[in-house]
């Protein structure tokens, strides 16, 4: 388990709408996000990965993925200090991170089909 | 009764959109602003109750919003709830120096975040109520010095002055009996004003529960 549905869904208030909402929202806009991510990572656009990476890390926080969480909070950090070695190390973790949490999210929209 | 209007300011769009949702289901009218820039104007504005601030975000930190709105405004009277991902405590000792009433941090937990929300509010509420009492409080107090103070000179200028007007006749001593009371008169506006002007209005006890001011 990737996602940790209960968490986050207690965290909306139990509000399975709203927890769906977000999942999908998540699902949809996944490409986009990754092409930016990957863009960013490939221009070594250090300002657009400290974006990406924290808006990752939120992400990673509201599903309650902390492996990903953690990963992207490094990354994160390592692009406010400018230090583009420490991102290049976790970068291909952090996009393993990102397509699992895809698949999971995905496996939770079906499972509500 | 109109439902409390909040402006949440946070560049990141999906999570606060939830986030929204949650809030509008509660009852509250919110308007969401990704843009740092554009959310400071808009908080400028004076149109919300209550302001829900990202720290982290490009262009404008919410750091610096907060800053520039507690130069104009008490945070009695606009509540602001700085959110934040990260685990530094550094931002949030910054933001509660700035004057921003309290803070939350990410991801979280939207019953927690309405319960902070009614607290800020009804706390503003009581601060708005505090603020009329007082200023009801300040005008009986200066209607019951005029009446005081300024109504028995008064009294007295007149009265003299339509003795005279009566007798026909001038009278030094009631001329300066007349000159006296209006004297006291001026004195006493004068002093109304000045402290007035210093908003130094200070009370003192007239009869039972009436106060008037005290000069």
């Amino acid at each position: 388990m990737i996602i940790n549905k209960e968490k986050t869904l207690s965290a909306f208030a139990e509000d399975e709408e709203i927890f769906f909402s977000v999942v999908d929202e998540f699902i949809s806009t996944f490409d986009n996000q990754k092409q930016e991510l990957i863009s960013s990572l490939e221009n070594k656009n250090i300002d657009d990965i400290r974006i990406r990476t924290h808006t990752i890390k939120g992400l990673a926080g509201t599903f309650y993925f902390e492996s990903l969480k953690n990963v992207a909070s490094v990354a994160e950090k390592a692009a406010k200090e400018g230090n583009l070695e420490v991102i290049e190390e976790v970068k291909d973790d952090l996009l393993l991170k990102f397509e699992e949490l895809l698949t999971d999210a995905k496996r939770i929209s079906n499972e509500r089909k | 009764m109109s439902a409390s209007k909040i402006l949440f300011i946070d560049d990141e769009k999906m999570i606060s959109a939830a986030i929204v949702k949650s809030l509008v289901k509660k009852g509250y009218s919110v308007d969401i602003c990704h843009s740092s820039v554009e959310g400071a104007k808009l908080a400028d504005g004076g149109e919300y109750d209550l302001i829900l601030l990202d720290i982290e975000m490009p262009e404008l930190s919410g750091l610096e919003i907060l800053k520039r709105l507690r130069e104009n405004v008490d945070k009695s009277l606009l509540p602001i709830i700085m959110l934040t991902g990260n685990e530094d405590d550094k931002d949030i000792i910054e933001a509660l120096k700035l004057g921003a009433n309290d803070y939350l941090t990410k991801p979280m937990n939207t019953e927690v975040l309405t319960a902070r929300i009614e607290t800020q509010l009804s706390l503003r509420k009581l601060s708005l109520e505090n603020a009329k009492k007082g200023e009801v409080d300040a005008l009986n107090a200066l209607i019951t010095t005029y009446n005081h103070e300024i109504n028995n000179p008064l009294t007295i200028a007149f009265g003299m002055v339509e003795i005279m007007k009566r007798k026909e006749e001038f009278s030094p001593e009631k001329m300066d009996k007349t000159m006296d009371a209006l004297i006291r008169i001026r004195d006493i506006v004068k002093k109304i004003q000045e402290a007035s002007e210093a908003n130094e209005l200070n009370f003192e006890t007239y009869i039972k529960d009436s106060k008037m001011l005290k000069l």
